[in-house]
């Protein structure tokens, strides 16, 4: 299996041969953090970042989504599924590990028995280069969560095992596709470049810390249901909805008939919904399932760590730490996970989280 | 086996067009369509206990259970209650109309495991819309079931629907038995006052070979299936359908999230032994 090596001051060559194919986004640096951006100044790639402030499903199932297209006056549907298919096919540039996990569950989400075609269309039109984390970022927490690596999810996988280089892997003929676009910036692997590439792995481990332990925190949820914590934290949470918007796996979603002035079109029209909105559960007839702060606060723990379970066999969360970020109330879901999972599972505290 | 009309976007409709429309109480109004497409027409059929969601174009889209039978082909019968914007405007629609329906979606009655049992129906107000889907089916297939009892209450006798399939049809067929009780009587009302489980000590319920198939508001089911359990009624042998807000039906918006588990995918049909272990589900 071919893999290769790719000179670091390359990257912004490469991204411009492949522009002229391809729309490149990558993260650039925005205020004090850094955002997926297109690359229209290749020379803002910063593939030294810590975390994006919004993850890249953005582009995957965008905050705004025209399912279809009807005409009042003779009801004619039109259907605008194949507008998602753009023309020209996009490359997300440095994905991390944490963020491909991210779409892998989104992948299941969309997928499945009713395939969405919105995503599966924007899905197939983009290329991943993804981007190894020798060291852990800031607020993340992905090797406890065990989503601090991936088997597959990207085309191309950069590793970074030196100054001057990165090792490249390639999951797929996407993936091999840049590299016959550029053949000349890619060099084949030796066997010194094995070495170093074990010599970046072994300091990636010790660089990423081990912290929660999630061993039974199905039955944990389900036990603390009552839990006080709930309550506590539903006092401080003003369900403002920024962990969930940032969050890579969280894609709760609403529907609405955008109708035009002349009241003759109407755009059916998804957009970013979270549980932590009032009116999420909200029924006719005003009862609302989920009225009170606290339950919601608690639902999106319980979906992300016992629904997702059922639905779709793994945890909806990839220990990116965006959330802890986000959040305005200094909810760090970091922390919640150890405080339940220390009472409720006996789980040994490894560091205080 | 069910067959489905394969489609390439889930979530875009079939057009369907109003035919019949019957006012059954202040409220509420039995809707009959009838698919644009011929195709449709043909390969539409579904579960009792399944729902589709229907779209008013420029207001949005409202799952409602499907009320007919699929023993009757060609005929899509939706009885809903005026509530809310959506609901509202369904009621103003005239013959001819056009509407958006697709699915049909959720799992549906396990008519399989009924067959072969006596069955117990205990419905609440409109909770008898989706039962009746399940009535006309043993009706019409009368053979596959043994004794069916149907328990019905309300309000008040003003607020009962599908009150001549009630009276004049169920009631009639041989080894059915047909209970009503309204909370509030009026002045030509005769029959029970109360609440629909005084009516369990009003006719003979054997749990024995018998499953119990409820729908009603959300208060009902917790009183109802208590006695049912009194009466010897597994937990796997009484059925329920859930309600919760949706906007796919589809399982990708998560509105519908109930517990662990999805009203649309995994349900609206659940087991007592699984909405037992669905946190909030009843
Ligand atoms: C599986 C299922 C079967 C149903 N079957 C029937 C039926 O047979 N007859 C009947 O009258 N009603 C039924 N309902 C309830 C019906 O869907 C609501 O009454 C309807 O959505 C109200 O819409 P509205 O726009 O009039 O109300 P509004 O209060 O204006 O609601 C606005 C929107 O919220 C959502 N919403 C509100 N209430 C509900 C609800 N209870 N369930 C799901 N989404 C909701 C819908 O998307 C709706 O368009 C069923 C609900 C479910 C989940
Ligand atoms: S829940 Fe928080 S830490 Fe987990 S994936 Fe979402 S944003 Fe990242
Ligand atoms: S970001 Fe914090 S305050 Fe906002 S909804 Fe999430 S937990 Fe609540
Ligand atoms: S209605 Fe969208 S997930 Fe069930």
């Amino acid at each position: 299996m071919p893999t290769y090596t790719i000179r670091k001051d390359e990257i912004p060559k490469l991204v411009e041969t492949l522009k002229e194919k391809y729309e490149v986004y990558g993260p650039v640096p925005r205020r004090t953090s850094h955002v997926f951006d297109k690359l229209d100044d290749v020379s803002k790639l910063d593939l030294d970042y810590d975390s994006t402030i919004m993850s890249p499903k953005k582009y995957l199932t965008p905050n705004r989504q025209v399912l279809m297209r009807v005409g009042l006056k003779e009801t004619t549907l039109e259907d605008t599924a194949n507008e998602s298919t753009m023309d020209t096919p996009r490359i997300l540039f440095g994905v991390h590990a944490c963020d491909i996990n991210g779409i892998l569950f989104l992948d299941k989400v969309f997928g499945g028995k009713y395939q969405d075609v919105y995503y599966a269309s924007n899905r197939e039109n983009t290329t991943i280069v993804g981007l190894n984390c020798i060291s852990p970022c800031k607020y993340g927490f992905c090797r406890s969560v065990d989503k601090n690596y991936v088997f597959e999810g990207y085309d191309l996988f950069l590793t970074e095992v030196s100054d001057t280089h990165y090792y490249v892997h390639v999951g797929t003929p996407k993936g091999d596709r840049i590299i016959t676009y550029a053949p000349e910036l890619f060099s084949e692997t030796s066997i010194g470049d094995n070495d170093l590439f074990k010599t970046a792995l072994r300091k990636k481990h010790e660089n990423h810390p081990d912290e929660l332990y999630l061993d039974y925190i199905h039955e944990t949820l389900d036990m603390a249901w009552d839990d006080e914590i709930w309550d506590e934290l539903g006092e401080l949470c003003m369900n403002c909805g920024s962990c969930a918007m940032t969050c890579p796996t969280c894609y709760c979603f609403d529907v609405e008939d955008d109708v035009d002035l002349s009241l003759s079109t109407v755009e059916r029209t998804r957009k970013w919904d979270t549980c932590l909105f009032h009116d999420f559960a909200l029924v006719a007839g005003n009862h609302n399932f989920r009225g009170h702060p606290p339950s919601r606060l608690k639902y999106r723990f319980y979906h992300k760590f016992r629904a997702a379970i059922h639905d779709h066999g793994e945890i909806a969360c990839t220990g990116c730490g965006r959330c802890i970020e986000a959040c305005p109330a200094g909810i760090s879901i970091k922390d919640v996970l150890h405080r339940l999972q220390d009472y409720w599972a006996s789980s040994p505290t490894v560091t205080g989280g | 086996m069910q067959i489905q009309v394969k489609r390439d976007n889930e979530y875009v409709p079939d057009i369907a067009k109003l035919v019949k429309k019957t006012k059954m109480t202040e409220y509420e109004i039995l809707f009959e369509f009838v698919f644009d497409n011929q195709e449709v027409r043909d390969l539409f059929t579904y579960i009792p206990g399944q729902f589709v969601q229907l779209s008013i174009f420029g207001i949005g889209e409202a799952p409602f259970s499907i009320s007919s039978t699929p023993t009757r082909k060609g005929v899509l019968q939706l009885g809903v209650r005026n509530t809310g914007d959506l609901t509202a405007a369904m009621h103003k629609l005239e013959i001819g109309d056009k509407v958006g329906i697709r699915g049909p979606y959720g799992n549906g009655f396990p008519i399989n495991k009924l067959k072969g049992h006596n069955l117990l129906f205990v419905a609440g107000g409109i909770g008898l819309v989706p039962l009746r889907s399940v009535i006309n089916y043993v009706a019409d297939r009368r053979d596959d079931f043994g004794k069916v009892t149907i328990l019905y209450g309300s309000r008040n006798p003003e607020e009962r629907v599908f009150v001549d399939e009630l009276e004049k049809t169920w009631s009639k067929i041989p080894d059915f038995e047909v209970l009503q009780t309204v909370d509030q009587g009026n002045d030509t009302w005769e029959g029970n006052v109360g609440v629909v489980t005084t009516l369990f000590k009003k006719c003979l319920v054997d749990s024995k070979e018998s499953m119990a198939l409820i729908c009603g508001p959300p208060v009902m089911y917790k009183f109802v299936v208590r006695d049912l359990l009194n009466l010897g009624f597994a937990r796997d042998e009484i059925f329920l359908s859930l309600e919760r807000r949706m906007k796919c039906g589809i399982g990708k918006c998560a509105h519908c999230q109930v517990g662990h588990k999805l009203t649309c995918m995994d349900g609206p049909v659940f087991t007592y032994f699984e909405a037992e272990r669905l946190q909030e589900s009843i």
